[in-house]
């Protein structure tokens, strides 16, 4: 009954992952598991419950390829399992030697969950086959809690990470997928907290992998805000108002009495003291990672032509590739393809793109979270289905300017899509509230937040540069959108397409 | 009956505001009176309440409502006299009920004779008993509160020769506190209404009493020492009599006049109030969750003074500038509404007599951390006039039945201090006492019914307060706790029904008991806790420990 030092001689494991990987919602391969190798293993409990970090590679039918991070916890057969989902069992049972021991994912084993945070403060450094495990308080993350935590728990799965949380104080986000580098998610918080900019989670202690190829951040640990509202869920609510007085209206068959925009003026419900707030918070963001920090890959700079010319360059191919898939359902993209190239090149003739500065990189409604305290800000890892280097590029803050005027139109398409569908007669007059709400929205989180920025250089001083620049973001948005939606969600595919509309033609609407 | 010796009574009480000149009128001299009020004991009693709030009720010219007092230690006569406060404050002990009355300690009237007598001449031995300047430009620092009606903090006398300081309005001098005869007087005053049995003040204007050059002449520390010392006074002689403050700031302000636990028994909770409209109008709850969230922890003992409307406008003095254009838009679309910084409108109107909003944010103030203070007429759903001048429209006269003068008086129409509301929806025909006791369905029977449920338990009083999140910004779910005893209130603050998943994990086990009809509800288990609300609907469950 001992365990082998390295798991990948514990008999069927590498099978069983085939089988498992799959299942789990963070597993990003879309073909199926052609060979999954054990490359790391990292023992950090020997006795019942024990738990290894083990580092998988796997590649897929298709010739995919990607590192994911486990944590596995491992029980004699004769013990009873944690309770936990099904889905975080690994079936063993067609393995010889099984079933010795009962293989399952370790982060679903409070015991185990607790050892992890335990290891923290004030921090130890676990080595193990092909790799170290070092855990860390987080630098001015202060002491560890007076009180320990008693419970830990997992969450529900993301998409990309799972998270745990310790007595609903803190949270243990888990990362899946195995980058090398600093996770911004550590990073940016701390850059942040130390520019002073604390409407965020803060870090608490951190879990990194040390492998011969450098360091990965394998989790992160961070306050619990406390249960709040996403920006998402407050616009839905104000929309679903908006659109309800609408309907009322509208099932008298009366002709509305007023203009669209004399609705949305004296709407009770209107998002736009949000997007308001959200305009000053977003501001003191980009403001407070302008200042940077000790690493130079955190300081700004001023970008010009040739950063210009990549992201139109970059925009241009993802447009190009939508247009050769040929797919009929985005034939108005061919409609827009001239305004839409007139559009990207127009950045490429401005003479400065402002400061560079490290941005959240995926910046939205969903990522701000409204709490009793005020609104904050989610989420600063990224897209997780870019490597670290990419995610930890300077950028335009103006990008998540864009995304963030993005995601009020898609709020506002989402609650249309809840009240009606396209062929319903109704749909054809609350569509404009939808869209005045948008406009109205997006020009007070713009106005704020300008209007907080204005003087510091962050952005070109030409309000025509600036025009330009969120024009071309929000069409690289947009067209992201639309791949997205096209794989995902063919039946939302309008939305981005409807946005694009809009973009190129401001006045129409 | 007999009073509950607990000193700490009030904070399981409830309060009701009378304005005794509307109340009840026994003498068909067209005012309400204090023997009116005694007349109907018996139904407040029967509605539940345990102490009534007079408004002023001493002698006055009556210039602003009787907060203008020219005598303190005699009644206004159309109210009747000494003996009549006597006698109200014999009967209502006997049904167990107690009675504080309004005193207002920052000012008097200008035709008080102390005023009178101090603005007499340089050499009067009352002049200092007031605050007089050459120069109106001293304490600049200070805002004007009556914006209406008021342009500076000083007005010429031209008997004195000089400017006297008023915070309110210029008929209503300050007393000046840094007078040590001043400071004696006052107490005088609050011995002899203790000495005749009254239960308590509700102090007038607390924040004013000091002025200091530099400052906003506002809850100074020499104000807050000498509401200690009326403190220590009601404390060494009048124990189990309550002092509620009324200081209009910021939770974090006002917590001061708890002082630590030797101030005031109980203070006003404000900024509340408009939050609640906010929130309803939004449907989201974050406008109350966040005042509550600044509202700082109080001493043992004392406890937070909740009301919906009461006879002053819905005042906005203390939400931001966008906050307050955003309430006049929403609940004061006729500028009529307005007044100062305020509106001046019931809470039947404001709700634009929605059923079932009225319902949510009476259990709201029911079930919310603090002692529920209900405003006459608003417990049948009176409504307002905004035609009448000042305050006036939320001061029409009570309707007890569809009577002639909605039975408030049996003198003629037009001897009647205010007419009676006659409107269709609120008038007295419509909506009165005597209609709403016959159905047991009306408004009043409902509110009758949960001041019940809540009278009950203590927890609602005295238990801690804890917001629980949920990710639905129109839901908003709180605890209750007191020893063993948990209470889960659940609100929806959308007309639009709605979903919520709550965590109740930590009460694993436990059967939520719904307190009206003690309907159990399926178990509370690992999973996150589903309930679905009716739009605007709530429920009130205690958590029941397994059998």
């Amino acid at each position: 009954m001992t365990l082998p030092t390295d798991l990948r001689r514990l008999p069927g494991l590498e099978r069983a992952l085939h089988d498992y990987l799959p299942r789990q919602r963070w597993f990003a391969g879309a073909a199926p598991v052609a060979t999954a190798e054990l490359v790391a293993t990292v023992w950090l409990r020997r006795r019942s419950p024990a738990a290894a970090v083990t580092v998988v590679d796997v590649t897929c039918t298709d010739g995919t390829a990607a590192r994911y991070a486990l944590l596995l916890g491992l029980r004699p057969a004769s013990e009873p399992l944690p309770p936990a989902p099904a889905a975080a069992l690994l079936e063993l049972a067609d393995a010889p030697a099984a079933p010795e021991w009962l293989v399952y994912d370790g982060l679903a084993d409070p015991t185990i969950l607790l050892d992890l945070l335990a290891r923290t403060h004030p921090g130890q450094t676990v080595t193990g086959a092909g790799a170290a495990v070092r855990f860390a308080p987080a630098p001015g993350g202060g002491p560890g809690p007076a009180a320990p935590p008693q419970t830990a728990r997992l969450l529900a799965a993301d998409q990309s990470n799972s998270a745990a949380t310790y007595d609903d104080r803190w949270f243990l986000k888990w990362f899946r997928r195995l980058w090398p580098g600093l996770n911004p998610e550590l990073e940016l918080p701390l850059l942040l907290l130390g520019n002073g900019f604390t409407a965020l989670p803060r870090p608490v202690g951190s879990i990194t992998l040390e492998l011969a190829d450098g360091p990965a951040t394998l989790a992160l640990i961070q306050t619990h805000l406390g249960t709040g509202s996403d920006g998402l869920a407050l616009a839905l609510t104000s929309l679903r108002d908006l659109f309800g007085d609408l309907r009322e209206d509208a099932d008298g068959e009366l002709p509305l009495p007023v203009t669209v925009d004399q609705v949305l003026q004296g709407q009770g419900s209107s998002f736009e003291p949000h997007a308001a707030h959200l305009g000053h918070l977003t501001a003191a963001l980009h403001l407070a990672l302008a200042r940077g920090g000790d690493d130079p890959a955190t300081r700004a700079r001023t970008g010009g032509v040739r950063e210009l010319t990549a992201w139109a360059s970059q925009t241009e191919s993802m447009l190009a590739a939508l247009l050769a898939r040929g797919d009929p359902q985005l034939a108005s993209l061919a409609t827009h393809r001239s305004r839409m190239h007139a559009a990207i090149r127009a950045i490429g003739t401005l003479a400065t793109a402002g400061q560079l500065i490290r941005v959240h990189g995926d910046y939205h409604l969903g990522q701000v979270l409204r709490t009793d305290n005020g609104w904050h800000v989610l989420d600063f890892e990224g897209e997780p289905a870019r490597p670290m280097a990419e995610r930890r590029q300077l950028a335009s803050p103006l990008r998540d300017v864009a995304g963030m005027l993005r995601s009020f139109s898609y709020a506002a398409e989402v609650a249309l899509r809840q009240q009606t569908t396209p062929a319903d007669p109704a749909w054809r007059s609350l569509e404009p509230y939808g869209r005045e709400w948008t406009r109205r929205c997006q020009r007070r989180f713009l106005d704020t937040y300008q209007d907080r920025v204005r003087g510091t250089g962050l952005l070109p001083d030409a309000p025509a540069a600036v025009a330009k620049l969120l024009t071309a973001f929000q069409l690289e948005k947009a067209l992201y959108e639309v791949r997205y939606e096209v794989d995902h969600r063919p039946e939302w595919v309008t939305i981005p397409l409807n946005g694009i509309a809009r973009i190129c033609s401001p006045k129409a609407g | 009956m007999t009073l509950r010796d607990d000193p700490t009574w009030y904070r399981d009480a409830i309060f009701y505001e009378v304005y005794v000149r509307g109340f009840a009128d026994s003498d068909n001299d067209g005012s309400g009176d204090l023997a009116g009020v005694i007349d109907h004991l018996d139904y407040l009693h029967w509605l539940g309440v345990d102490c009534i709030w007079l408004l002023p009720v001493l002698r006055s010219p009556q210039r602003d409502g009787g907060y203008d007092i020219s005598d303190f230690y005699s009644i206004q006569p159309e109210y009747g006299s000494l003996d009549d406060m006597r006698r109200l404050l014999h009967e209502a002990h006997a049904r167990g009920m107690r009675v504080i009355c309004d005193l207002v300690v920052n000012h008097t009237s200008d035709q008080h004779p102390w005023f009178q007598e101090a603005r007499s001449g340089p050499q009067s031995p009352k002049r200092d008993w007031y605050v007089w300047s050459d120069d109106p430009s001293r304490y600049g620092d200070a805002r004007v509160i009556f914006v209406d009606t008021e342009h500076s903090n000083w007005s010429w006398d031209p008997v004195a020769g000089a400017y006297y300081w008023h915070r309110f309005f210029s008929h209503q001098p300050d007393l000046n506190y840094e007078n040590p005869a001043v400071q004696e007087a006052m107490l005088d005053v609050v011995r002899f209404w203790l000495d005749l049995g009254l239960d308590g003040f509700r102090l007038d204007a607390v924040p004013y009493l000091f002025e200091a050059e530099g400052t906003n002449c506002e809850n100074l520390p020499a104000t807050h020492a000498y509401l200690k010392r009326i403190r220590a006074e009601v404390d060494a002689h009048y124990p189990g009599r309550v002092l509620l403050a009324e200081a209009n700031q910021w939770p974090s302000d006002v917590a001061a006049y708890f002082g630590s636990g030797d101030e005031c028994h109980m203070c006003f909770h404000f900024p509340l109030m408009p939050r609640m409209f906010m929130a309803l109008r939004r449907e989201e709850r974050y406008p109350i969750t966040e005042i509550l969230a600044q509202t700082p922890e109080i001493p043992e003992g004392a406890q937070w003074a909740l009301f919906l409307r009461n006879h002053d406008e819905l005042t906005l003095e203390m939400v931001s500038d966008a906050e307050r254009d955003y309430m006049y838009g929403e609940y004061a679309r006729d500028p009529r509404m307005k007044l100062n910084l305020g509106i001046r409108r019931r809470l039947a109107p404001l709700l634009d007599n929605g059923r079932r909003q009225m319902e949510l944010f009476y259990g709201l103030l029911l079930s919310l951390p603090g002692t529920p203070i209900l405003y006459y007429g608003d417990e049948i759903g009176m409504g307002d006039n905004i035609y009448l001048g000042d305050r006036d429209g939320v001061r029409t006269p009570m309707q007890w039945s569809g009577d002639r003068n909605a039975g408030f008086s049996r003198s003629d129409f037009a001897r009647l201090y205010l007419p009676p509301l006659m409107d269709p929806v609120y008038g007295f025909q419509a909506c009165n006492v005597e209609q709403q006791q016959r159905s047991n369905s009306s408004p009043l029977q409902w509110l009758r019914r949960f001041i019940q449920i809540r009278k009950g338990r203590p927890v609602f009083g005295r238990g801690a307060f804890e917001v629980l999140g949920a990710s639905n910004p129109s839901v908003f779910a709180f605890l209750r706790t007191l020893e063993d005893e948990v209470i889960l209130c659940v609100n929806n603050l959308s007309r639009f029904p709605q979903p919520v998943e709550l965590d109740l994990r930590r009460f694993d086990g436990r059967s939520p008991v719904e307190l009206v009809g003690r309907v159990p509800f399926p178990r509370i288990g690992d999973l996150p806790y589903l309930l679905t609300l009716g739009p605007h609907g709530f429920y009130w469950f205690q958590l029941e420990p397994p059998a």
